[in-house]
C-alpha cells in the first residue's frame, strides 16, 4: 500500500530522472562521437535517437513501477 | 504457435479470427509498403538532385539535409504512442493517419518540385515527406497488428515486406530514365503519383476499438515492469544485423563500389538483383514461416543469413556477375531473416498500444543498424572481406535473445 505523498515523491523521482538520463547519455554520446571525428550534427542526431530510444525504457520501467502501487492500492 | 493458454486463445478468437478477411488486409497492406518502397526512393534521387548545378551545395550540406529528414522517421514510436493515445473517428483509428500522410507526402513532394530554395523549401518540404511516410508506416503496420492473427504474422509482414522491395526496385528503373528524358521536375512530381496507391488501405475494415484495444496503466504495468521486456529489446537491436545491408541504407552500396568500382550501373543492377531476391523471399519464406513457426523460421533464416553474407568474402576486386547473384542471394536471405525476426517481435506485442510497441522495437533495429553502419564503414577499411566476415559473425549474436525471448500475459500471441 503507498501513500499519495510517496507515489507523488516517486514521480518527481522518475521525472528528475529521466530529464538527467537523457541529457546526460546525450552529451556523453555527443562528445564521445565528436571524438572521433563523425560529422557533428549527424553524431548528435544519432546520439539523441539512441539515448531516447533508452530513456524511453527507463521512464516506462519507473512509471510501470509507480502506477503498479497505484493498482494495488 | 506455441502454446497458448485457453483465456488468450479465446482473446486470439475474439480479436483477430472472427473478422479476419486475409485478401482486403494483404491488399491493403500491399498498396501500402508498394508506395511506400517507391516513395523512400526519394532518399537515393535527393543527393544526385541536391549534388546537380542547380544547387552547388557541399558533401556537409546534403548529408544535414538528409540526416534532418530523417528525424520523423526515428521517432516514429512517439508518433506510436500518440496514435494509440489518441481518439479514433468511429472505426476510422488507423486509416485516419495513412490517409493524413499520404496527403501531407504528396503536399511535401510538391513543395519539393516547386522550390529553388535550399534551407526554406527544400529542407522543410523533405523533412515534410518523411513525416507524412512515418504516418502512413506507423498507421499500417499497427492496422496490420490489430486484425491479422498470430499464426499470420508472417505471410502479412512478408506480404509488405515484399511490396516494398518491388517498390524501390520499380522506382530506382523508371525514376532514372525519366530523369534522363524530362529532367528533375518530372521526377519529383513522378513522387506525387507513387504516393496514391497507399490510400487503397481504406477498403480494410477496422476493428472497434474496445477497452482490450485500449492504452492504459495496467498493460503498462504488466509489460514495462517485467525483465522479459529486456530481451524483446535485446532481440530487437541484436536480432536483425543484416538490415545494415538493406540498399536504403546506403552500405551495401560502399561494400559493392569495393568490388566493382565506381560504377553507377553495377549499384543499380545489384539493387535490382537485391529488390528481386527480397521480394521473391518476403512473399514465399513469410508464409512458410507461419507454417514452421517463427522462433524456428528465424533459426532457419539466421543461419542463410549469415552464409549469405559470408559468400561475399570470397569475391575479389572485378568479379562483377558473381557480385550480381550474390546481391540477389543476399536479397533473397536477409528478407526471410527480416520477415520471421518481425514475426516473433510481433507475437509478443501487447494489443492495448500495438503503434507504440511496434515502433518502439523498429527503434531498436534503427540503433542496431547505426551501430552496425558506424563498425561497416571503419572495416570496409581493411576490406569489403573483412568487414562482410565481422558483419556476418556478429548477426549469429541474435540466436541468444531469439531463444530466451518468450511473450507474456499482455502480449498478442505466444513466441513459437
Amino acid at each position: 500500500m503507498a501513500s499519495k505523498r510517496h507515489v507523488q515523491k516517486c514521480k518527481d523521482m522518475a521525472f528528475v530522472v529521466s530529464i538527467l538520463s537523457y541529457i546526460s547519455i546525450t552529451a556523453a554520446l555527443y562528445f564521445a562521437f565528436l571524438g572521433i571525428g563523425i560529422e557533428s550534427i549527424k553524431a548528435l542526431i544519432e546520439a539523441i535517437v539512441i539515448s531516447a530510444t533508452l530513456v524511453t525504457l527507463v521512464v516506462l520501467y519507473l512509471f510501470g513501477r509507480i502506477w503498479k502501487m497505484e493498482l494495488c492500492k | 504457435m506455441g502454446r497458448i493458454s485457453p483465456e488468450k486463445n479465446r482473446r486470439i478468437e475474439r480479436l483477430y479470427k472472427k473478422d479476419w478477411n486475409p485478401r482486403s488486409v494483404l491488399s491493403g497492406y500491399f498498396s501500402v509498403y508498394i508506395t511506400e518502397g517507391m516513395v523512400r526512393s526519394i532518399m537515393y534521387i535527393l543527393p544526385i538532385y541536391l549534388a546537380s548545378s542547380l544547387f552547388n551545395l557541399t558533401a556537409v550540406e546534403i548529408g544535414f539535409i538528409l540526416v534532418m529528414a530523417y528525424v520523423p522517421w526515428h521517432f516514429k514510436f512517439l508518433i506510436g504512442l500518440g496514435m494509440d493515445a489518441a481518439p479514433s473517428f468511429g472505426t476510422w483509428r488507423r486509416r485516419t493517419y495513412i490517409v493524413l500522410g499520404t496527403f501531407i507526402t504528396m503536399a511535401g513532394v510538391m513543395w519539393l518540385a516547386g522550390t529553388t530554395n535550399v534551407w526554406l523549401g527544400i529542407l522543410p518540404a523533405i523533412i515534410m515527406v518523411m513525416v507524412g511516410d512515418a504516418l502512413i508506416d506507423t498507421g499500417m503496420d499497427s492496422l496490420l497488428l490489430d486484425v491479422t492473427p498470430p499464426d499470420w504474422h508472417g505471410t502479412g509482414v512478408g506480404v509488405g515486406w515484399g511490396a516494398r522491395a518491388i517498390g524501390y526496385t520499380l522506382s530506382l528503373m523508371l525514376t532514372l530514365a525519366v530523369q534522363s528524358v524530362w529532367g528533375w521536375t518530372a521526377v519529383l512530381y513522378l513522387f506525387v503519383f507513387y504516393s496514391i496507391p497507399a490510400l487503397l488501405a481504406v477498403e480494410i475494415q477496422e476493428p472497434r476499438v474496445t477497452v482490450e484495444r485500449k492504452i492504459a496503466k495496467k498493460p503498462l504495468v504488466e509489460t514495462f515492469t517485467d525483465r522479459k521486456v529486456l530481451v524483446w529489446v535485446a532481440f530487437a537491436f541484436f536480432g536483425a544485423f543484416v538490415y545494415v545491408l538493406d540498399p536504403t541504407r546506403g552500405f551495401l552500396s560502399l561494400v559493392i563500389t569495393s568490388v566493382s568500382g565506381q560504377s553507377a550501373s553495377s549499384l543499380l543492377y545489384a539493387a535490382i538483383c537485391f529488390g528481386v531476391g527480397a521480394a521473391i523471399s518476403s512473399f514465399v519464406m513469410g508464409r512458410q514461416v507461419d507454417r514452421i513457426g517463427h522462433r524456428r523460421g528465424y533459426y532457419v533464416s539466421l543461419v542463410m543469413a549469415f552464409a549469405s553474407v559470408m559468400l561475399w568474402t570470397t569475391l575479389s576486386p572485378g568479379m562483377v556477375e558473381i557480385m550480381l547473384l550474390f546481391s540477389f542471394v543476399l536479397g533473397f536471405c536477409s528478407a526471410f531473416n527480416i520477415v520471421s525476426w518481425f514475426s516473433v517481435l510481433a507475437d509478443t506485442v501487447p494489443p492495448n498500444f500495438t503503434a507504440f510497441m511496434w515502433q518502439y522495437d523498429m527503434g531498436w533495429l534503427h540503433v542496431a543498424a547505426f551501430v552496425t553502419g558506424i563498425f561497416i564503414s571503419y572495416m570496409v577499411g581493411s576490406g569489403f572481406a573483412v568487414a562482410m566476415a565481422g558483419l556476418g559473425l556478429l548477426m549469429l549474436l541474435g540466436f541468444i535473445p531469439a531463444k530466451l525471448i518468450s511473450s507474456i500475459k499482455a502480449s498478442k500471441g505466444e513466441v513459437s
